[in-house]
């Protein structure tokens, strides 16, 4: 921190009763990380029970700032205010002593432990040497009712539903007395309805006069519930805006610091083969449980065929049947024509199949390893990468720059680790390794999850091309909005069962509504 | 390229801790260096408390294990057999196995290598050794195939299997040693003495550094090939680094867990084959003082890095040859020895790094 303290003149207490100082006000916030300056002296002002967004691309610097008034990043320079009065947070205790919270996208929960224990951590009632079970569970059930939610106590947070777990996270703040609540991408883990349920849960907290702030990717969300939006370019504030009397156009192109349109997703299908043909498939989970039913469906050549469903439909146990994860209990799948239900996963990749996997911090990409490595590890048979039995570094250094120059990823060299990259970068490096040499079937989960504005463009681009270019591609995502663009069909799933198979000219968001929560 | 970066290479609550490139340049020497350097500061405070020349003991443990060409060779004998245990903990560290058994492959190995020499007498020296050699990797290699497919088919936790396997190679060996091999007119338990033409000739004149230590760097170099090099490595490294994204990219992960137990019991029935031809000359029941658990230290120490553990390995060698001469020069305690392998074995797992006022000491560097 510098000498700026003092400067701020600090307003007496009484003097100015009619204009009130604003809940937490930055002033000239710096933070560098060697060469990188992610906050340039970045002046916020958040008012008191609102609800203000924060938006910007991948690596504008949305998060360091949050960090910094959550107290996990210190600044180089800059002063943070609440309510007029100026304070120092080094640390999250100091913080919340202040009382901000903060919810992270990865949920800071213990699985093994009940959904009371977790709320309790940190600042558990005692009766004795003993846990106070009764006074907390008190605790726990108002804390329910002011969000207006129900929650069962007694689950492991590992049993919890990903929506669960972040409203109880966001009682864990208020259990510890947080009055400005911050929220890293809340919405990007949740499906379209517990997103719904969140922003009521928001709006709630709102009107109890607790301020928030969230960082968001998403500009439908920025005008369904935001009162202000501050958007961030390369660290920099460029407007902090009311958004009554803003529009998602102008936000997008300050987001991208240019006049942006998104480009149309171009060309129709040509419909071509039957490249994938499933009949009759059925898939347990790890617990055991049939959670998909007997699906069956064909996949041709240049189609895209979108997978809508509510999480938990049984999505994610069909793809990694599809991929050779997981043994199916029935049912076969066949890629042009030949059975592969006993083949490896590497085996279908040699015929054709390419997958982007939902997760790709942990499935998708392997975060120590290098961009090399990262983008080697679908070539181990390229004779040009390697032979007999060893890899010639040289060539794949070679080949991953390629990829890179290629999908345009930024911030990073083949040698440097995959963890180097920022999101939607490193959604840019799986899509290179994925789609360098046109795929048969595309197995294509969730690509545009935490991916910004610029990101989802180039990735949308690139599957209207994979289809012209004559692949089958099964399109899963919980953006009703993208599956209805990009597809030519609409499969619709509801507790494991493929319930319709919706041609696009049928499609309307409100009837995949309906069909994904059962209601049609 | 400066824009995109931003947000990574922060540290995330709860996450892990990833400090900026540039700041890790700057902390590796100390990461290497200081689990030494407190160890040397503990045994320092332990010597200090018993009322010992602290300085003195350490000067007089630097001469005893460096000090002359018969310490050096001393040091490099006493390394060889860590060395080689080190580098098959590490095989299968980086495969991301716990494989803690490698002491239980180098028991079968040292035995099954007595038995050829003792046995196949008729075979010329050179290949004999190179028989017996084999014949120790081949069977070290095949005692780690059994938790190798307890893991691989059907999930059985290695830490387990491994460590409880060791206790039966040692028991086992002995029960062999004491029921059917055992040395005529000699009480203690010991299997006859391997063939003449069998033993390792000293490279060195009245020392017993032979050319195991040789093959040992030179494993060490191939170690060094396997993992930067081959396509098998690759395989390991990334199955070691992230299973999940193996599985997803098609890495076989049933076969890499195999091939890197089968590598780790190799090299640990080599050093045992090795330990019996070059310095034992016979199977001698519980002979072992750990050669494979100290292989776990060397390993960690040297972050399987192939130049750490040959450099851990060293330290080790020059602790346990050093300490033994101690004793004979002073009233200083062997034990005081094992207290420095332990606390550099604690402080070689701790990531000094982490440390919050070494990273403010490196930031003000």
């Amino acid at each position: 921190m510098t000498g700026a303290t003092n400067s701020a003149g600090a307003p007496a207490s009484g003097a100015s009763a009619t204009l009130q100082p604003p809940r937490v006000r930055i002033r000239g916030l710096t933070k560098r990380y060697g060469p990188i300056l992610a906050n340039d002296a970045i002046d916020l002002e958040i008012k008191r029970g609102g609800i203000h967004a924060i938006v910007g691309e991948n690596g504008a610097g949305k998060t360091t700032l949050m960090r910094a008034l959550y107290g996990l990043v210190e600044p180089d320079a800059g002063t943070i205010e609440l309510d007029g009065r100026p304070v120092r947070i080094s640390t999250p205790a100091q913080a919340i002593a202040e009382g901000i919270g903060m919810v992270h996208q990865r949920f800071q929960l213990v699985e093994p432990l009940s959904a009371l224990e977790n709320l309790a951590l940190g600042d558990l009632p005692r009766r004795g040497l003993f846990f106070d079970r009764r006074r907390t569970i008190t605790r726990a059930r108002e804390l329910a009712h002011q969000l207006g939610t129900a929650m069962e106590w007694d689950r492991l947070v590992a049993h919890l539903t990903v929506g669960a777990r972040q409203r109880l996270e966001i009682m864990r703040l208020l259990y510890r007395e947080a009055d400005i609540l911050i929220f890293d991408e809340p919405t990007s883990v949740l499906t379209p309805h517990e997103a719904d349920d969140l922003f009521i849960v928001l709006q709630r907290l709102s009107s109890q006069g607790r301020t928030i702030v969230f960082i968001t990717h998403k500009l439908r969300e920025v005008f369904a519930i935001a009162e202000d939006v501050t958007v961030m370019r390369r660290g920099r504030v460029v407007a902090s805006v009311p958004t009554q009397g803003s529009d998602p156009q102008t936000l997008a192109s300050l987001i991208v610091g240019e006049h942006f349109e998104r480009p149309a997703i171009s060309g129709t299908a040509h419909r071509g083969q039957p490249i994938l043909e499933v009949s009759g498939l059925s898939v347990c989970d790890d617990l055991g449980g049939l959670t998909l039913q007997d699906a069956s469906f064909t996949v041709h050549a240049g189609e895209i065929v979108g997978l809508a469903g509510v999480e938990g439909s049984g999505q994610r146990e069909l793809v990694e049947a599809l991929v050779g994860l997981r043994r199916p209990v029935t049912g076969s799948i066949r890629l042009r024509g030949r059975p592969v239900v006993d083949a490896s996963v590497w085996t279908r990749r040699k015929r054709g199949v390419a997958y982007i996997s939902e997760d790709r911090d942990s499935e998708g990409a392997c975060l120590a390893a290098s961009l090399s490595e990262n983008v080697f590890s679908i070539e181990r048979d390229n004779p040009r990468l390697a032979g007999g039995g060893w890899l010639n570094l040289a060539a794949i250094s070679r080949f991953a720059q390629s990829v890179l120059s290629r999908f345009d990823v930024r911030g990073a060299s083949p040698p440097s680790p995959a963890r180097a990259l920022s999101g939607g970068n490193l959604q840019r490096l799986v899509l290179g390794r994925e789609m360098r040499d046109t795929p048969t079937l595309l197995i294509a989960a969730h690509p545009t999850r935490g991916v910004d504005v610029r990101g989802i463009t180039f990735i949308h681009q690139q599957l209207a091309e994979t289809r012209r270019s004559g692949a089958a591609t099964l399109l899963i995502s919980e953006e009703l909005a993208e599956l209805i663009e990009l597809s030519d069909r609409l499969l619709v799933m509801f507790e494991g069962r493929i319930i319709a198979d919706l041609a696009a000219a049928e499609v309307t968001s409100e009837r995949v509504g309906l069909l994904m929560t059962g209601a049609a | 390229m400066s824009q995109v970066t931003a947000e990574a290479g922060i540290p995330v609550a709860g996450q892990e801790t990833v400090v900026a490139t540039q700041e890790l340049r700057l902390l590796r020497p100390f990461q290497l260096a200081g689990p030494f350097l407190i160890a040397l500061l503990v045994g320092a405070i332990v010597l200090l408390a018993s009322g010992r020349d602290a300085l003195g003991t350490y000067w007089l443990l630097v001469q005893q294990s460096l000090g002359g060409t018969t310490q050096i060779a001393n040091t490099l004998v006493a390394a060889t057999p860590v060395l080689l245990t080190g580098l098959a903990t590490a095989v299968a560290f980086r495969s991301g196995i716990f494989n803690v058994g490698v002491e239980g492959s180098l028991y079968v190995g040292a035995f099954t290598a007595a038995w050829a020499g003792f046995t196949l007498t008729q075979l010329p020296g050179p290949l004999l050794i190179v028989t017996a050699v084999a014949l120790a990797g081949l069977m070290g290699a095949v005692w780690a195939l059994i938790p190798a497919i307890l893991r691989a088919q059907w999930r059985v936790d290695e830490v387990v299997t491994t460590l409880m396997l060791n206790y039966v190679a040692i028991l086992l060996t002995s029960w062999l040693v004491n029921y059917f091999f055992l040395a005529p007119d000699i009480a203690n338990s010991m299997s006859p003495l391997v063939a003449h033409q069998a033993r390792l000739g000293p490279l060195l004149p009245s020392s017993q550094l032979t050319v195991a230590f040789i093959v040992a760097l030179l494993i060490t170099v191939l170690y060094a090939f396997l993992f930067k090099r081959a396509s098998i490595g690759y395989e390991l490294r990334m199955t070691g680094l992230n299973p999940r994204f193996a599985r997803a990219v098609g890495i076989n992960l049933a076969r890499a867990i195999i091939v890197a137990f089968l590598i780790s019991g190799l090299l640990g029935g080599i050093a045992g084959g090795f330990q019996i031809l070059g310095v034992n000359y016979r199977f001698i029941d519980h002979f072992s003082p750990g050669y494979g658990f100290t292989g776990i230290a060397v390993a960690l120490l040297g972050r399987g890095h192939p130049i750490g553990i040959v450099l851990s390995a060293l330290f080790f060698g020059a602790l346990s040859s050093g300490g033994a001469m101690i004793q004979l020069f002073s009233d200083i305690p062997l034990d005081l020895v094992n207290i420095l392998q332990g606390t550099v074995m604690i402080f070689a797992v701790i990531e000094l790094s982490r440390l919050p006022f070494v990273r403010r000491w490196v930031r003000r560097a």
